[in-house]
């Protein structure tokens, strides 16, 4: 079983399949895509928001690296965890 | 004959002690080993006047232990020659002191009147000068002036000030105790791992900070930017165009700013209400310590521990009082006019100080914050003797201004406000002024005269919406520490001293765990943290700093004993590194995993090999041991990529790319010389057309 992130080298939290901060940064863009659908009058789809936050300057580094394997066709099977439609 | 031997902490102290005390006769610089000292001679006194420089003992382990063995619980003062290497002038400096002493009937410590002075000159008098500490009188003076040092002369303290010595040597000893034991507990436990030496450390104080740019940092990392909009608006009232803000400051979504636009753009409004109101501003508080770090860290991008050390060099030119106080108290008996005079000879205070001056009382705008020690930080009135360095005179200037704007009276500005409506829709149109200046006029340009006036506008005039635009803007992570607000927190937080939090920055940036002005936490510091956390949580925690904190405050003031914080220390530690030792070799390998990666990334360029797509890496050649740009895929592809780097100074890889060719920039830095930015790629092209040229 991988002992450490998907996104990193770092040791990977016991209920998740990545690092304390990038399942921290999977939470945030969860928070977030509410928000941005609110502000969007629910007119976004996941896709544009997640390519819209990876181009912002102000988007955190973990952020963007989550969003950018969110973005990532889906290779393996059983990884739900960054499936772009499990969001 | 009487024979009086003075101790200051540095030599600058000791001359300005010497020349206020040689009114009568002559003081007389001579030498020792070395070492310089003063001796003046009047008909019935010698006074001999020698000086420390800085601490000339510290905190050891008892007996001969081996450097990199840990725990270790018992300690020792010892002389610092023995115990560092390089303290050769420390070890002249001591056996003169010890010399001086000879033959002396009263001795005098004249050291910084703060815990680390009263230290210096304690230790000094206690081991060199053969138990005279507990004879000895103590000066006590905030600026070294001859008026002050002739009256602290005359009239000193009957004895030393023990609290103030046993807090400073707690406050040395419990730090010792936490930073050999987890600076080499971290240390051994990555090299006995990777066999490979490298420092690593963290302490009582230096543990909490960092963790507190980690959390800052984790915070900017997981930030994800929320949109938002803003109304942009230009109205025109009686044919002059002002920027009016629309009442709800942010809308949350785009329908919102899209109605706001529609309803008001190109509409006429009408003036519903106007409102003004006057209000008072008071003037600053003089300088402590922080708040000066912070300002001329504002000012002039002085990280704190430069602005110290310029501070440190003012006091010892006498042209301010003693810089590291956290006091914001003025008293009168400092002399408010003799200063404001002495201010007045400078021509570029002049104007300012006699107009302070012509007031028929003088009153400062005092803080808060108090030390027992010193006062705030004021000028001294003397006029500077040399020429000051740039950076000396904006510290100084700022330091004057400040002072005098204490005195100055409150400013009194006028905000008005206009509210205009338009289809049910408010905004506002804001101006200021400034009716009179106060003591801003004294702090220029370091307070700010930003105006914004309004033409006469009445109620019922009529305002037309000339452009109205909603702008998508987009909320902002938390900004990152810099070095002065990090110091802010750090007294705001009560660890560390106002002594020691520079020093502790420093160390920070010197072990590669932060980087840039606006403090970015590495990946090592990430691990620190992260293993502090999961086997030693207490020694980071802010809470358990600052108690421990307190407990050696209350012993400078006699509430509680050195003995029983060193015990409560050494009780809560040794569980701690007992956890650590049994767990060195999972510590060690994390560190040692973390340590190569940065490695290699301090090596690794972002930009990849132009030739065959592989990574770049900071080579060094085995033969010529020359430093080079060469590429990973040289063993997989063949590929000789390869490029040119300066020889000599600190090399790092910059975040930029160059303009002209997009390839990634490096500095280089030398010793004395301003860093040097520049694109190897280009310096090679330009090196071949060069070369090219010539041999054509």
């Amino acid at each position: 079983m991988r002992q450490n992130c998907r996104l990193c080298n770092s040791r990977k939290l016991d209920n998740s399949e990545f690092c304390e901060l990038h399942h921290k940064a999977r939470l945030s863009l969860d928070e977030s895509y509410k928000i941005w659908l609110k502000a969007y009058n629910g007119e976004l789809t996941m896709q544009s928001y997640l390519q819209e936050v990876l181009k912002l300057q102000e988007t955190g580094q973990a952020v963007k690296e989550m969003a950018a394997q969110l973005l990532k066709p889906q290779s393996r099977s059983g990884d739900d965890e960054g499936d772009i439609n499990n969001l | 004959m009487k024979a009086t031997l003075i101790i200051c902490e540095k030599p600058d102290a000791a001359l300005h002690i010497a020349e206020a005390l040689s009114e009568s006769a002559r003081a007389s610089k001579r030498e020792k080993y070395g070492t310089p000292y003063y001796q003046i001679e009047t008909k019935d006194e010698r006074i001999i006047v020698c000086s420390a420089i800085g601490h000339l003992y510290q905190v050891d382990t008892k007996g001969s232990v081996e450097r990199r063995y840990y725990p270790v619980w018992d300690f020792a003062w010892k002389p610092k020659h023995q115990v560092e290497r390089g303290q050769r002038k420390q070890e002249l400096c001591l056996r003169a002191i010890a010399e001086l002493s000879r033959d002396v009937d009263t001795y005098v410590d004249a050291c910084d009147y703060d815990v680390e002075g009263s230290l210096i000159g304690y230790m000094t008098l206690k081991y060199a000068c053969n138990g005279a500490d507990q004879i000895a009188k103590r000066m006590k003076f905030s600026t070294l002036t001859e008026r002050e040092l002739r009256e602290a002369y005359a009239n000193p303290m009957r004895r030393l000030d023990f609290p103030l010595v046993n807090a400073g040597m707690c406050r040395h000893e419990v730090d010792w105790l936490y930073g050999v034991n987890l600076s080499r507990a971290l240390t051994e436990s990555a090299n006995k791992f990777s066999q490979r030496y490298s420092t690593l450390s963290t302490g009582r104080v230096q543990g909490p900070t960092l963790r507190f740019v980690i959390e800052r940092e984790k915070e900017v990392m997981t930030f994800v930017p929320l949109p938002y909009w803003t109304i942009e608006t230009i109205v025109e009232i009686d044919g002059r165009e002002i920027a009016a803000e629309y009442q709800i400051e942010r809308l949350e979504t785009n329908l919102e700013a899209e109605q706001v636009v529609e309803k008001s753009s190109g509409k006429t409004g009408i003036v519903k209400d106007l409102e003004s109101n006057r209000y008072r501003l008071g003037p600053p508080p003089p300088f402590d310590l922080s708040t000066l770090q912070a300002e001329a860290y504002r000012h002039f991008g002085f990280p704190p521990s430069q602005s110290l050390g310029i501070a440190e060099r003012l006091y010892l030119d006498a042209l301010i009082s003693y810089p590291r106080t956290s006091s914001q108290k003025l008293p009168p008996t400092i002399g408010y006019r003799e200063i404001l005079s002495g201010l007045s000879k400078i021509p570029r205070y002049e104007k300012y100080s006699n107009t302070l001056l012509s007031a028929e009382t003088l009153h400062p705008n005092e803080g808060k914050k108090t030390d027992p020690a010193h006062p705030a930080i004021y000028p001294t009135g003397v006029s500077p003797k040399r020429r000051l360095e740039p950076r000396e005179q904006k510290v100084f200037d700022l330091i004057a201004k400040r002072f005098m704007a204490t005195f100055g009276s409150a400013a009194i500005k006028q905000s008005e406000k206009v509210m205009i409506k338009v289809d049910n829709l408010e905004f506002l149109v804001r101006g200021s002024r400034i009716l009179e200046k106060g003591w801003i006029e004294f702090y220029q340009p370091y307070s700010k005269l930003e105006e914004i006036i309004l033409p006469p506008i009445s109620v019922g005039q009529k305002a037309t919406f000339r452009r109205v635009s909603a702008e998508k803007e987009f909320t902002q992570p938390p900004p990152r520490y810099n070095p002065s607000s990090l110091l802010r927190l750090m007294e705001e937080e009560n660890i560390g001293t106002k002594a020691t939090r520079a020093e502790i920055l420093d160390t920070l940036y010197r072990r590669a765990y932060i980087k840039g002005e606006r403090i970015v936490a590495t990946s090592l510091a990430f691990k620190i943290i992260e293993l502090l956390l999961k086997y030693c949580p207490k020694v980071i925690n802010v809470a358990f700093t600052r108690e421990l904190e307190a407990m050696m405050e209350r012993i400078e003031s006699g509430q509680e004993t050195r003995e029983h914080v060193i015990f409560e220390a050494v009780e809560h530690l040794r569980p701690v590194i007992e956890d650590l030792k049994a767990n060195e070799t999972e510590i060690g390998k994390e560190l040692t995993k973390t340590i190569k990666e940065m490695k290699m990334a301090g090596i690794t360029l972002r930009t990849l090999c132009p030739q065959c797509g592989s990574k770049l890496h900071v080579l060094r050649s085995r033969r010529s041991g020359k430093r080079f740009i060469g590429c990973s895929g040289m063993w997989k592809n063949n590929c000789r990529f390869g490029l040119p780097l300066p020889q000599f100074g600190a090399l790092t890889l910059l975040e930029k790319n160059c303009r002209e060719c997009s390839f990634q920039l490096i500095q280089v830095k030398a010793k004395g010389k301003r860093p040097m930015i520049s694109c190897p790629k280009c310096f090679q092209a330009k090196r071949q057309s060069m070369s090219g040229s010539k041999s054509g």
